[in-house]
């Protein structure tokens, strides 16, 4: 399907654009055993995912390690959506609105390697996991499963969850890569932590065969695995590449099998300088067009003045002019994004439906300055914004053009520039004066993008929300098991957090997925789960 | 009577100047050159206002990465701004960071070298294990420690980046300091009587003032590209003021391949202001060392 920019930009970022190089038919074909594949990685700080949230640590651990549920994958998924499967539980029930019974495979071994060298796995190695989620110190992903009052084994197979609460989401907690690895308790014994790379035990696809500090990582078939079969691929080859020029000779050379970006992209800057030599070099390469989950948004102290005044916030978000970020930073091609990024295309409410606060969201400079004179701002105000560049270009290049918009209608911003760490422990979690601009992890469901930013005292509420209207509908939507009903809260959540504009969105690019013509059943999508994208894929070289 | 007196004298002066500035042409023409680039230079910092037919960070809106052109000498970037108006105002940056770098890192590096070459003994050795230490990092690890704790902007950069400079310059200033500190007219001052600082300010100092100009013009280069990693890296000096290493590592290295200029004329800046200064250092240098003084006429 071939869209203009322009369509993409029309069809408000919900928009799919799927492509080959060379137009092919690929004809059902039986899957074969065998090969290796090449894949761009990030050298994990450590490999303990109770202690870190680092997307390069959850990456690594996707090939090695299982959870409960899983995101389903292969050509088949959208792209922004995330059907639930089971991955160790065979089967799960829901006796009331706070207890969950699954029921684990049987047969599921550990990895051969000692001190588990391949024991089965039973339900308390879940029990284990679960609870050392919710406990370990410095895990800040806890977050995601604090519905859980307890977790308890019933026999061998049977693992039952009892929350305090009604929480909706939980199993959509549960199949997010960022949460919990199942692990072995004879692991943390010996070793304390997880952190060597020789605590990397699982019940995954792939076992770790070896780990060269920022070198790279291999991974070698389970040959244990419990789907039979599977995984197809032999053995992954993960090479840590830190220069963008290296990355980008190395992908044309046919070194990558996916697009060496996160997560198995190309970015849009690079891709409009290289995808002519690509037509060459390498003709099979799929392409997918999909917006990405990853948003920027401007956060200010809205318990504070001036943005304790809705016209100034208003004023702010009608100075941004977002078709000019789009042009200027992702090539023209972007999603504009209301409260939900427009990537979670279930549960993003679309433009037209936005409501009265969808007018908040065009360039209005001249309207932007008159909401200003009437809150008593004529000729607008200094602040300051908290930034770091992430290393990146396209977000310096974007934080560049929000200062000069809101420059042009009075509001002069002082960039306050942190070092990562340091703007990660203050800025990121409301920590700051005025405001901040910066991206946010880019989440596979809402929740986590609303009840973390928008519910009174959560450590993400970086605009200092306490609005009783958005706190009722954000736990409401968490109680609400009727998943249309849910999504109409959710929707009607937007329509009211656009109207109070108390984060000013910016627009999204849109990812470009690439991968060799060769790796066949094959889906991107968003999120860490590489491991899981790939356990039914094969190679037919 | 006096004042056709004193204009005749002020002519003279200004006439025995020109002669001077033009006998500098035609013996140094390279270090000629190098002071026409740094003197241009100080003029863009300092005029940058001036000269600039656009704000730095002003968007000319249908000219996103437009090939240079009457409209735009050097092209735009991919903000539509004007690349020479960010050039000028980038020489700002780059002209303060170096010089005051430099400047600061010389004192330094002098005060340490001169002292432990000279003094020698046990306040030498101390010194000199200091600096062993220090060189044993990593500088982009110093560097960016330093950073963290003072935080982004200008003058950490320029702190930052001095104190490593001096650390490795200390030692080179140090060992021309060994050597002059042995030559028989600083043991004939010695015998008159002279104190410690008379020898080092009359005697050591001017006869390592080449290896100073030397290492100071050197590390004019090494500052400049040394800001560019930093600004790269988000310590320096906030966007959208425009510095030519930033310009050049960051949308610059990015868009190399569609918009060559966006590169190209940020590393021109660079090379410019590295060779200007080379050359004028050299050009300084032979002026100024006694050793080499005949040689330059």
């Amino acid at each position: 399907m071939n869209l203009s920019r322009r369509d993409l930009l029309r069809l408000g970022g919900a928009a799919l654009a799927g492509a080959s190089l060379v137009p092919s038919v690929a004809p059902a074909q039986t899957p074969k055993r065998g090969g290796t594949l090449a894949i761009r990685t990030w050298d994990p700080p450590h490999f303990d995912p109770f202690q870190t949230i680092s997307y390069k640590t959850h990456i690594a651990l996707s090939f090695t390690h299982s959870r409960l549920l899983k995101h389903k994958a292969g050509p088949g998924v959208v792209p922004g959506t995330f059907p639930i499967e089971g991955d160790l539980a065979e089967s799960w029930t829901q006796p009331s609105e706070t207890t969950y019974v699954f029921k684990l495979r049987k047969g599921v071994r550990w990895h051969n390697k000692p001190p588990v060298n391949g024991r089965e796995l039973t339900a308390d190695d879940v029990v284990f996991s679960v609870n050392h989620f919710l406990t370990a110190k410095g895990n800040a992903n806890a977050y995601m499963l604090r519905a859980v009052e307890k977790v308890e084994a019933f026999d061998r197979s049977t693992v039952k969850f009892t929350l305090k609460e009604p929480f909706v989401w939980f199993l959509d907690m549960l199949s997010n890569p960022h949460a919990v690895a199942i692990v072995a308790k004879e692991v943390l014994d010996k070793f304390g932590d997880f952190k060597k790379h020789e605590t990397v035990i699982g019940t995954g696809p792939w076992m770790l065969d070896s780990y060269r500090p920022n070198v790279g990582l291999t991974f070698v078939r389970n040959p244990s695995y419990f789907l039979p079969g599977l995984p197809y691929i032999d053995r992954i080859e993960a090479t840590v590449d830190e220069d963008n020029a290296s990355r980008m000779a190395a992908f044309l050379s046919g070194k990558y099998d996916l697009g060496w970006e996160f997560p198995g992209t190309v970015n849009r800057v690079d891709w409009v300088q290289i995808k002519d030599t690509l037509k060459q070099k390498r003709s099979k390469l799929q392409t997918l067009e999909f917006p990405a989950p990853v948003m920027s948004h401007i956060s200010m102290r809205t318990d504070q003045k001036p943005f304790n005044d809705v016209r100034v916030r208003h004023a702010m978000s009608l100075a941004i002019d977002r078709k000019a970020i789009i042009d200027a930073v992702f090539e023209g091609v972007g999603a504009m994004n209301p409260p939900v990024p427009a990537a979670l295309r279930e549960w993003s409410v679309p433009f037209d439906k936005l409501g009265d606060g969808a007018k908040y969201y065009k360039h209005d400079p001249a309207e932007a300055k008159r909401l200003l004179a009437a809150a008593g701002y004529p000729n607008g105000f200094p602040g300051t914004m908290c930034f770091t560049p992430y290393g990146s270009t396209i977000l310096v290049d974007a934080m560049q053009l929000v200062q000069k918009d809101l420059k042009a209608v009075g509001i002069d911003v002082k960039i306050d520039q942190k070092e990562y760490g340091a703007y990660i422990a203050t800025c990121f979690y409301g920590k700051f004066e005025s405001m901040t601009f910066g991206p946010q992890t880019g989440f596979l469901e809402p929740d986590n993008f609303l009840f973390g930013q928008y519910y009174p005292e959560e450590l993400k509420n970086q605009s200092h929300i306490n609005d009783p209207v958005v706190a009722d509908m954000l736990v409401r939507q968490r109680r609400t098991s009727d998943v249309a009903k849910r999504r109409e809260i959710i929707y009607d959540i937007q329509r009211h957090l656009a109207k109070q504009q108390y984060y000013v969105q910016m627009p999204s690019g849109i990812y470009i997925a690439v991968w060799e013509g060769a790796l066949k059943n094959y889906g991107p999508n968003m999120g860490y789960d590489y491991g899981g994208r790939l356990m039914a894929a094969w190679l037919d070289r | 009577m006096a004042e056709p007196s004193a204009a005749v004298q002020g002519a003279s002066s200004g006439a025995q100047a020109l002669r001077g500035v033009g006998r500098f042409c035609r013996r140094k023409p390279l270090g000629a050159l190098g002071a026409f680039i740094v003197i241009a230079l100080l003029v863009m910092a300092v005029f940058a206002e001036q000269l600039a037919p656009y704000g730095y960070d002003e968007t000319v809106r249908g000219s996103r990465m437009k090939p240079p052109s009457a409209a735009h000498w050097l092209g735009t970037d991919n903000l539509s701004r004007d690349m020479w108006s960010r050039i000028v105002f980038g020489a700002r940056v780059s002209v303060t960071v170096g010089v005051a770098t430099v400047g600061l890192a010389v004192f330094l590096a002098t005060a340490v070298g001169v002292s432990s070459g000279y003094f020698g003994g046990a306040y030498d050795l101390v010194v000199q294990r200091v600096v062993d230490a220090w060189l044993s990092f990593p500088y982009l690890v110093i560097v960016l420690s330093v950073m963290a704790v003072l935080g982004p902007g200008l003058l950490n950069v320029v702190l930052s980046l001095a104190v490593l400079i001096a650390a490795v310059n200390s030692r080179v200033i140090r060992g021309a300091t060994i050597a002059v500190a042995q030559s028989t007219y600083v043991e004939a001052a010695r015998a008159l009587g002279c104190g410690h600082a008379r020898i080092i300010l009359w005697h050591i100092l001017p006869n390592v003032a080449a290896t100073v100009i030397i290492l100071a013009t050197i590390g004019l280069g090494t500052a400049i590209l040394a800001e560019s990693a930093l600004s790269f890296l988000g310590f320096g000096v906030p966007p959208p003021y425009p510095a030519w290493g930033a310009m050049l590592s960051g949308s610059g290295r990015t868009y190399m391949f569609r918009a060559p200029w966006m590169a190209i004329w940020p590393g021109v800046a660079i090379s410019l202001a590295v060779f200007g200064f080379n050359m004028l250092g050299d050009a300084l240098r032979d002026l100024l060392d006694p050793r080499l003084r005949g040689l330059a006429r």
